[in-house]
């Protein structure tokens, strides 16, 4: 009777294996399914959903966008969003989740610490993986999947400090940042580059993500005589930091990320807090003067009821720059990751977007200047050796 | 043992070995052994609070102790088999120092102290970024291996951690049918009546509360070792509220309801994905729905079903 058995189980064995064996001939590398699986992990719920939404914004437009007009060479594009909450924990369960449906590709958050916890699975998974996460080293893991849509703080260490001290002429400033991945990391890098320039921080200080009265670091800055403040964090902290200054009549040239010229931001403060702020970062489209750029970012704002930001920007360029490149090579994942990888010129709603050897394809960033409680666009400032 | 509690136990361990033949979807099973993970560390925290009585919220920070010395240890070259036990070492003595001036007193002030120790942990871990990797964590931690055998894959892994958890789960009840699982339960009742009856409760209120860092701390070695990586978000104060709420739901002073909240509050938001951003209303209906109803756990349930059973 036993031996009945194991010969069913080993004809139904080899039947399943021959079965497998047909489909993968039948299969070409390069064909698309019927409709050609996206997938995207972000926060959508905890205290960095403001952040995660925007990266949803941007990819579900562009893809609605590209379904409308057709989809991909007449392919529509599904895109499965998971909700990674705060904890890196909950962000790999849901990468985890996402590469069981087995995307042709996958984007994840701005959150950094999220993308270290589930790089190894992607890696594993060998699908091209498009981020926003800012914190330099996410790119610097030696994966050949991973590539990053959005400025990172490496650049913005280098960036403002150079700006402020050589455009702006300040050499006494103060620094001030979110206790956070991005905060702290963005304060080391803003320090060696100041060492770079001969100049030191008057005084260094940070927040916790949750604190509310930041007027003690704000003094300090102050009492130890900065003629400037480097201000990092994120749209809800820096708008109390910004109010708080204003509080206690602490008038600093303020020069930081884009967070301190986010719709959100401005839309907390009053025109004098938010009057003759800078902030270095990746690109906004309320600056524009393009109609066209203007009229997305209105019905962005219309659809989601939430300003697009420079996330927005990023998220969205990004599913047109894989539309762009399946157009090319087809579904066929190494050869997308290659065409990611040999990215030239790609242009962008507001930027060219261009692959280093790390998997880094921004490269330009803006300046911006608040004029009462309107970001106004300064110029263009580009990562040295690009 | 009867029948009565073998048959529950014996169908537990069989469902518990077969989902792995079931399903092989890697998601499912490391979600599984998340779920399994934190069953350890709810074992824990059930010593001091389930049964001793003491509100403890500094059981993430245990588990996050025993995540970073196993990972810096690990990075730093040592083997694997030394970070199980320089886990417990460390959680050992953390316990020790917070719990001998605070186990004395009596009412909220381990719940204060602990919400404190959470909150410097937590600080130290972001701010020593050459030691611990800040905010950004630390990557490529290596995996569980002995001479070179370790388990590969989620569930080679999902193994492993079931057999801990059976482990641990053991050791819980061995100790609750002791004498210093009676004075547990002992101090629990009336700290004044246990005294006189002989019981030292400050000796064991602070032997439940290392107990269970000891459990956090295994758990976070596994944790660390497992998952490869960590982050300070992972063992934060939300954490410490959730593991209180999946002893609460699983029943406290049970060691099936520690399982069975921790692998219910740990499955359910994954379970409840398909709502998008209304699955949280939905979790927190179930975990009101389940204190006001069964205010004994999920695990009193069980125990009612013959009465409401012969009630028909």
């Amino acid at each position: 009777m036993l031996q009945g058995f194991s010969k069913t189980m080993m004809t139904g064995a080899a039947l399943l294996c021959l079965i497998g064996v047909t489909n993968n001939a039948r299969a070409d590398a390069a064909a698309c399914p019927a409709t050609i699986p996206f997938g995207l992990t972000t926060p959508l719920t905890g205290n960095l959903a403001l952040l995660g939404t925007q990266a949803r914004n941007g990819a579900e437009f562009a893809v609605d966008e590209i379904n409308a007009a057709g989809g991909i060479s007449g392919k529509k594009i599904a895109l499965t969003t998971e909700d990674t909450g705060a904890s890196s924990t909950d962000a790999l369960n849901a990468m985890n989740r996402i590469i069981e449906s087995k995307p042709l590709v996958i984007m994840s958050s701005m959150i950094s610490p999220h993308v270290f916890a589930q790089t190894e699975s992607v890696n594993k998974s060998e699908t091209p993986f498009i981020v926003g996460a800012t914190n330099a080293k996410v790119t610097a893991q030696g994966s050949k999947w991973l590539f990053r849509t959005h400025a990172h703080d490496g650049q913005l260490a280098e960036l403002i400090p150079e700006y402020l001290v050589k455009s702006l002429k300040k050499t006494k400033p103060g620094i001030l940042v979110v206790a956070d991945d991005y905060g702290l990391g963005a304060s080391k890098g803003i320090q060696a580059a100041l060492t770079k320039l001969n100049v030191t921080p008057v005084a260094t200080a940070s927040y916790a993500p949750s604190d509310k009265d930041m007027s003690a670091q704000l003094l300090e800055i102050k009492d130890k005589g900065a003629d400037s403040l480097i201000l990092f964090g994120r749209p809800s902290d820096i708008t109390l930091v910004l109010k708080q200054m204003g509080d206690l009549g602490i008038k600093l040239t303020t020069i930081g990320n884009t967070s301190i010229v986010a719709q959100t931001t401005l839309n907390n403060l009053s025109a004098a807090e938010a009057d003759g702020n800078y902030a270095i970062g990746g690109m906004i489209p309320q600056t524009s003067t393009d109609p066209k750029i203007l009229d997305w970012a209105k019905r962005v704002q219309d659809k989601y009821k939430v300003p697009a930001d420079n996330f927005t920007v990023s998220y969205y360029d990004s599913v047109f720059m894989l539309k762009s490149i399946i157009e090319k090579v087809g579904c066929d994942k190494p050869a997308i990751r290659d065409a990611l990888a040999a990215t030239k010129d790609f242009k962008g709603m507001l930027i060219s977007y261009q692959a280093d050897a790390n998997g880094d394809l921004t490269h330009t960033l803006g300046i911006y200047r608040n004029k009462g409680k309107t970001p106004e666009f300064t110029g263009p400032i580009k990562e040295s050796g690009f | 043992m009867t029948v009565k509690h073998w048959f529950p136990l014996a169908l537990g361990v069989v469902v518990a070995l077969l989902i792995p033949a079931v399903t092989h979807d890697n998601y499912v099973i490391q979600l599984l052994n998340i779920a399994i993970l934190n069953a350890i560390v709810v074992l824990g925290l059930n010593f001091a609070t389930g049964w001793v009585g003491q509100i403890n919220f500094g059981q993430a920070a245990f588990y996050g102790l025993g995540a970073y010395t196993t990972g810096i240890a690990a990075k730093a070259g040592l083997p694997w088999i030394t970070t199980p036990f320089l886990s417990v070492v460390i959680v050992m003595a953390a316990s020790l120092v917070l719990g001998l001036p605070t186990l004395r007193l009596r009412t909220y002030y381990l719940a204060m102290t602990t919400i404190g120790f959470g909150e410097i942990v937590r600080l130290i871990i972001v701010h020593w970024e050459p030691v611990t990797g800040g905010t950004s964590g630390l990557r490529a931690i290596p995996g569980i291996g002995v001479f070179g055998i370790g388990p590969q894959g989620q569930v080679q892994h999902y193994y492993l951690l079931i057999a801990v958890l059976a482990i641990a789960a053991l050791v819980a009840a061995r100790i609750r049918q002791s004498s210093l699982g009676r004075a547990m339960i002992a101090t629990k009742d009336s700290e004044i009546a246990a005294e006189q009856s002989g019981v030292d409760t400050t000796r064991t209120k602070l032997i439940a509360f290392m107990i269970g860092a000891v459990y956090a701390g295994l758990a976070g070695c596994l944790y660390a070792s497992s998952i490869r990586f960590i982050s300070p978000d992972s063992f934060s104060g939300t954490q410490a509220i959730l593991l209180m709420t999946m002893l609460i739901v699983g029943g406290m002073g049970s060691i099936p309801g520690c399982i069975i909240g921790a692998v219910g509050l740990t499955i359910l938001p994954e379970a409840l994905r398909f709502l998008g951003q209304w699955y949280l209303v939905l979790y927190g209906l179930g975990v009101i729905a389940v204190i006001v109803l069964a205010p004994g756990g999920l695990a009193s349930l069980a125990s009612r079903l013959p009465r409401w059973a012969g009630a028909r």
